[in-house]
């Protein structure tokens, strides 16, 4: 007698490898999918990503930002492209500090500014020296001259900005500022005032600071004028040019600022028509020996 | 501090531990379990279809281990290794038998032409005492029984007489029941000598102990006319001279190539030591070698084994671990996948991909996955490396479902077979149960007119509409037999109807205790099955017991009859009387069933062609003739599978129906098409690459558009900015990252502008400063350096400006800033600023007690003087030599100039304003200045002045002209 019990039977275990089958391959090839997605989308999404961050950067306004990958593609070609954009933007930065807030504006305003730009406006020249620079250039070292003159510039130059005022050039010791007529502010030639006083007082700090240190103290002059003026861009159309205001405006405060060390006690003399504009704020003395010229009274906090 | 954007294209760990998992590890794991699985499936599923084969082959090995066919093998290999054997006596042939095949004859006769004359004659010694003198006379008449000598022409024409004498059909019969008798008392035998020559007869000699087998060869002397019997050699075997070994190693050899067989015992696996149970005797095992079949011994093997004295089989589990079995083995080669050889192949191919794939992954776990690649092969490798995932899925599902289909179809097919198998075999069963259950009536009805002794009307009556060509009657003492007239009734061989008698006895005897047979739960601990009573043929009587309602065949061998065998009880006694016997002929009942069968035939069994399978050959029963090869149709017939030729694409599908329970011999065959491999699968084979190549083309070109056209776009615009065209804008009008990206980069444009624009306001010294990384430039701080200053200014502009248009004059200042610039560059000097109308031009000396600057700077005035005279323009300067502080002066974090502060610069511009009364070139010279010449330039003296801030006064000079060198 032949007799045999088979426990395998192919047909079940195929039907149950046919129903199992599908169900594995579907869920394997979904993890895949997503996988698979994260690898490509470093090969293909990280730089996209890497510049929206770094655009963001740049419209934060940190133009030190750099992108930094590996030079294989074009991504990498553009990131250099961006780079040096990125540095002529940081240029941009730095070569604001060199010239007129005024001259900035115009040119944000209106990229295509001419090379003939003309600007009439009301605005105070404020004009400011330090007195017997010439002299202490002699008897210091040049080290510590531009330590002092950064230390005075960067007091003053607070002062002129917190008053909305621009920066128009520095001469040697001399800082000469410009308050432009803005509808929006106190008038400009308030302003004007308004900095030199805070010019003074920032000055009789600085000066407490240095003593304290046992540094030379220093002494200033502030003229003011209030008139109408030209703004004014000249120069070659490829190379050099110039962002200045022009007329008499700047040489007459020059004049009140050098007058100062004569006549003043508070070292700003202003014109007949920055006292008129400010009659109601600011007291204002005639001087006895010059008409039309007035000095500028004020309290210091101290007293 | 803002640290920089690093774009590194480096995904985190994690994911691509993850990735390498998913993409190399994995698949590769899933490759392996999918071949593993589809290997052992492959195995498996061959194993299923193998084992048809592997049972047939236990038959025949079964068979080829019965001890009659051992000697048939034997004494043809004997005979057929040289003619010359005709001429040996019996001593002779006795010795030369022993020596070739180690079997001892007990007895050889030789006999002459035309079996006439006893030529010679061998009988053992050790037996010779207990056979007693054999009668030359009645040995011949046996010798002319077997070997049909009447039928052939004398060879001899004296002997033509003594043959003559046996022609008639009585003195035939005459002859052969004396010769029967004779050796029946001569030897002890239980029946008369099976005849036929060449062929093994078998018996049981009570004289000799045991079975005997007789072998006859004779030799003819074949002319163009005749044949006749030259001579003849006559042998007698005692089986207990028979070894086993020999028979069993015999039936080893006979074995087909592909099939191995073996004899073994059971091993330890398949018992179980505790409850000394046997798990089972028979079945399949898949070993190192291939598939196996273990079963039983043949039974008369074991008799024979028994006989020998090789064990006495008490009880079966007792003695299980010796019993020997036989084995077959189909070679493993014949079961493996196709695939299977590739293996190695393909392991190696694995090797290489996870080895490659993981470096790529370290590479990019260490050094990030940049690639030096363009951003459209960069998008291409992406895209791959996307589509590498579902194209290899694609690829294996393909492979694996592929050959799923085929075991599927494959083993689907065999089910369905095997189902329309089934039912035919129901329905057969149930026409053998109604013939079963009419002999059953018949018997009935004999057994209630048994008594009145009225029986042969009644039972003449009934056979002449039964199917049974004979009944027989078995009582204690008598037996008596009816023809059906209206069968084809060929009468019942002697040796058949001694067989039925001696199973008439059985059943009569193993009657009597019919009581212990009520229990058949019990029959194994009840009875013991080895008892004398029930030696005749247990396996009958189980077999009648086992197929309660079949018919049964009296023997092994496929004879032509079949039984209902029904005992006839005593109603009241309950004693068994007698014993029944129907005699069918096998084909007349499958004839008659399948005439039945025919009209009712489901649809599905119409294509089917029937074949009668009598003994080895067919018969085709229908009048359907199927182009079938015989010799196909025959194989698919003994491994009982369908069968297909790939060259036709056809299949032969075959089932054998078992009418009894032995091989198949109703056989049902279809020829069928196979759809060849061009189907929806085979163009597959070109529908995935094309699939894979549409959607890398659509992947790319979506890609191309919404990727890489903006980015192209950007790259393009970068360009011409760097080409100093700020009206470049990359043109996208997308609104989403790329539209923030495209804003974000015009407005750097507008800055790049912008710082292009200021650039021109200041010096080439901020312009340096401020290009420089050094930061260290832009903080405020300076350095004692010589130089010379020039202040230029423009004469009466002042005036002019209120007399003209302010325009006019502006593009004069222009000029002349343009000429100041362009000159201050020429003679090594910076146009450092411009203060209203006045240059300030400073010359600085580029190392210590350099001289060459004052030079320098008187050169540039009276150029500057001339080129503006030409213009008629006025121009007045002043120039002043001396120690001057160079740096960048100016609010920490605010506001700087990067300029020149001292008194020198002071004194320059005090000159400057100096009214000079006749003026020739009006460029004021101090003396300074003039040292620093050195001669070269030729002064005039204007006056001395006294200076604010100086103690002394001051003498100052008009630079007329300079005494160039010549140069």
């Amino acid at each position: 007698m032949i007799a045999g019990v088979s426990k395998f039977a192919p047909d079940q275990w195929i039907a149950w490898i046919a129903g199992f089958f599908p169900a594995v391959l579907s869920i394997f090839s979904l993890i895949s999918v997503f996988l698979i997605r994260d690898f490509t989308g470093e090969l293909l999404i990280k730089p996209i990503s890497g510049f929206i961050g770094f655009f963001k950067r740049i419209r934060n306004g940190n133009f030190k930002v750099r992108v930094e990958m590996e030079k294989t593609d074009e991504f990498s070609m553009l990131a250099d492209s961006l780079n040096h954009m990125t540095r002529a933007l940081d240029e941009r930065e730095n070569l604001r500090k060199f010239v007129s807030e005024r001259l900035f504006e115009n040119i944000k305003k209106n990229h295509q500014l001419s090379d003939s730009f003309i600007e009439k406006a009301e605005m105070a020249v404020l004009a400011s020296d330090i007195r017997g620079f010439t002299s202490l250039t002699e008897k210091h070292e040049p080290e510590e001259i531009v330590l002092t003159l950064n230390e005075y510039f960067t007091h003053m130059c607070r002062a002129i900005v917190e008053n909305k005022g621009v920066i128009e050039r520095f001469v040697g010791d001399a800082v000469i500022a410009i308050f432009y007529q803005d509808d929006k502010l106190e008038h400009h030639s308030l302003r004007a005032v308004k900095a030199a006083i805070a010019m003074r007082e920032n000055l009789k700090k600085l000066n407490e600071q240095r003593k304290e240190q046992n540094r030379f103290i220093l002494e200033n002059g502030i003229g003011i004028v209030s008139d109408q003026a030209l703004t004014a861009i000249s120069g070659s159309n490829t190379g050099r040019k110039v962002f200045s205001v022009m007329g008499k405006a700047v040489k007459k405060a020059e004049e009140l600022e050098s007058l100062t060390a004569e006549f003043s006690l508070s070292k700003i003399l202003v014109c007949a028509n920055t006292a008129s504009n400010c009659q109601e704020k600011i007291r204002f003395n005639e001087l006895a020996e010059r008409q039309t010229i007035f000095e500028v009274i004020y309290e210091t906090k101290q007293g | 501090m803002d640290r920089n954007v690093i774009i590194k294209r480096k995904p985190s760990g994690p994911i691509i531990f993850l990735t390498w998992l998913f993409l190399i590890i994995l698949p590769v794991l899933f490759l392996n379990s999918t071949l593993s699985m589809m290997f052992s499936l492959a195995e498996k599923s061959n194993e299923k279809l193998s084992r048809n084969e592997l049972i047939n082959e236990a038959l025949i090995f079964k068979k080829d281990l019965e001890i009659p066919e051992y000697l048939n093998r034997e004494f043809a290999a004997f005979f057929a290794e040289s003619a010359k054997k005709a001429n040996l006596d019996a001593e002779q042939a006795a010795r030369l038998l022993q020596k070739k095949t180690g079997l001892k004859p007990t007895l050889v006769i030789e006999h002459g032409n035309d079996t006439a004359s006893i030529e010679s004659r061998f009988i053992d010694k050790s037996v010779a005492d207990k056979l007693g003198r054999l009668s030359d006379f009645f040995t011949l008449k046996l010798l002319m029984k077997i070997n049909n000598q009447p039928l052939f022409p004398a060879l001899n024409p004296s002997n033509q007489k003594k043959l003559e004498r046996f022609q008639s059909k009585a003195a035939r019969e005459k002859l052969v029941a004396d010769a029967d008798l004779f050796f029946q008392r001569i030897f002890g035998l239980i029946a008369p000598i099976p005849c036929s020559p060449e062929k093994t007869m078998v018996s049981v000699s009570s004289k000799l102990g045991g079975f005997v087998y007789f072998y006859y060869k004779p030799f003819y002397k074949i002319t163009d006319k005749n044949k006749s019997i030259k001579s003849g050699l006559f042998f007698m075997i005692r089986g207990r001279s028979i070894s086993s070994t020999r028979v069993v190693q015999s039936a080893i050899k006979a074995g087909k190539s592909n099939l191995g067989r073996e004899v073994t015992f059971f091993d330890s696996e398949l018992n179980d030591d505790k409850t000394l149970e046997l798990k089972k005797i028979t079945g399949f095992t898949s070993a190192q070698t291939g598939l196996q079949l273990r079963t039983t011994m043949p039974q008369n093997l074991m008799t024979h084994i028994i006989s020998m004295g090789g064990f006495y089989p008490e009880r079966l589990a007792k003695v299980r671990k010796r019993l020997p079995l036989i084995l077959v083995t189909k070679n493993r080669a014949f079961l493996i996948h196709p695939l299977k050889k590739y293996q190695q192949l393909i392991y190696l191919f694995e090797v290489f991909f996870v080895a490659i794939g993981t470096l790529f992954f370290l590479r990019a776990f260490f050094f990030g996955v940049d690639l030096h690649l363009g951003i459209r092969a960069k998008v291409s490798f992406a895209i791959l490396l996307t589509l590498l995932m579902p194209s290899g899925l694609m690829l294996t599902s393909y492979v694996s479902w592929q050959d799923l289909n085929d075991r599927a179809i494959e083993i689907e097919a065999e089910n369905l077979l095997q189902r329309k198998l089934e039912k035919i075999q129901d329905k057969f069963n149930l026409f053998q149960e109604d013939l079963q259950l009419s002999s059953y009536l018949l018997s009935e009805k004999i057994q209630q007119n048994l008594t009145h002794g009225k029986i042969e009307s009644l039972i003449s009556r009934n056979l002449q509409n039964s199917l049974a060509e004979e009944l027989y009657l078995d009582f204690p003492d008598r037996v008596v037999s009816f023809e059906n007239p209206k069968s084809n009734f060929i009468p019942l061989e002697k040796e058949e109807d001694s067989l039925r008698r001696l199973f008439a006895k059985g059943v009569f005897n193993s009657f009597k205790c019919a009581e212990e047979y009520k229990n058949i739960d019990n029959l194994e601990e009840g009875i013991d099955l080895f008892e004398e009573k029930f030696l005749v043929d247990s396996t009958f009587l189980s077999s009648l017991i086992a197929n309660n309602g079949k018919l049964g065949s009296l023997e092994q061998s496929k004879t032509r009859n079949v039984y209902s065998i029904i005992p006839l009880m005593n109603d009241s006694t309950g004693k068994n009387m007698g014993c029944m016997m129907l005699r069918f002929n096998r084909l007349e009942i499958v004839k008659a069933f399948l005439k039945e069968l025919k009209p009712g035939l489901a649809p599905e069994y119409t294509e089917y062609s029937f074949y009668l399978r009598d003994n080895e050959d067919l018969q085709l029963f229908n009048e359907l003739k199927l182009p079938i090869p015989e010799q196909r149709l025959k194989i698919a017939l003994d491994t009982n599978r369908s069968m297909y030729w790939q060259k036709t694409g056809q299949k032969l599908e075959t089932f054998g129906i078992k009418v009894f329970p032995k091989t198949p011999l109703l056989v049902a065959a279809r020829q069928v098409s196979v759809p060849t491999e061009e189907s929806a699968i085979g163009a597959l084979k070109f529908l995935v690459p094309a699939f894979l190549f549409a959607q890398f083309i659509f992947l790319a070109k979506i890609i191309r558009k919404i990727y890489l056209q903006p980015i192209q776009e950007l790259a393009l615009a970068a360009e011409k900015v760097a080409d100093q065209n700020f009206e470049a804008t990359p043109e996208i009008e997308d609104k989403n990252e790329f539209g923030d990206m495209k804003k974000a980069f015009d407005e750097m444009v507008l800055g790049v502008a912008q710082k292009e624009k200021l650039s021109q306001f200041v010096s080439k010294d901020v312009i340096e400063a401020v290009g420089g990384v050094d930061e260290q430039k832009l903080k405020p701080g300076g350095e004692k350096v010589e130089a010379t200053i020039l202040f230029a200014a423009l004469e009466f502009f002042d005036q002019q400006l209120k007399e003209n248009s302010s325009k006019l004059l502006l593009s004069r200042l222009g000029m002349f800033i343009e000429a100041g610039d362009k000159i201050a560059e020429e003679n090594a000097g910076v146009l450092d600023k411009v203060i209203e109308t006045t240059l300030m031009l400073v010359f600085r000396a580029k190392k210590p007690k350099d001289d060459t600057h004052a030079l320098s700077a008187c050169r540039a005035a009276i150029k500057l003087k001339d080129s503006m005279a030409e213009m008629g323009i006025e121009t007045k300067m002043a120039l002043s030599t001396g120690m001057v502080i160079s740096g960048r002066i100016g609010e920490t974090h605010g506001k700087l100039d990067y300029t020149v502060i001292g008194d020198t610069v002071n004194t320059a511009a005090r000159l400057k304003n100096v009214h000079i009364a006749e003026p020739q070139t009006n460029i004021i010279i101090g003396p300074a200045t003039i040292r620093a010449l050195k001669g070269a330039g030729r002064m005039k003296f204007i006056k001395r002045i006294s200076l604010k801030g100086k103690s002394r006064e001051f003498p100052i000079y008009e630079l007329i002209e300079l005494r160039e060198k010549k140069e």
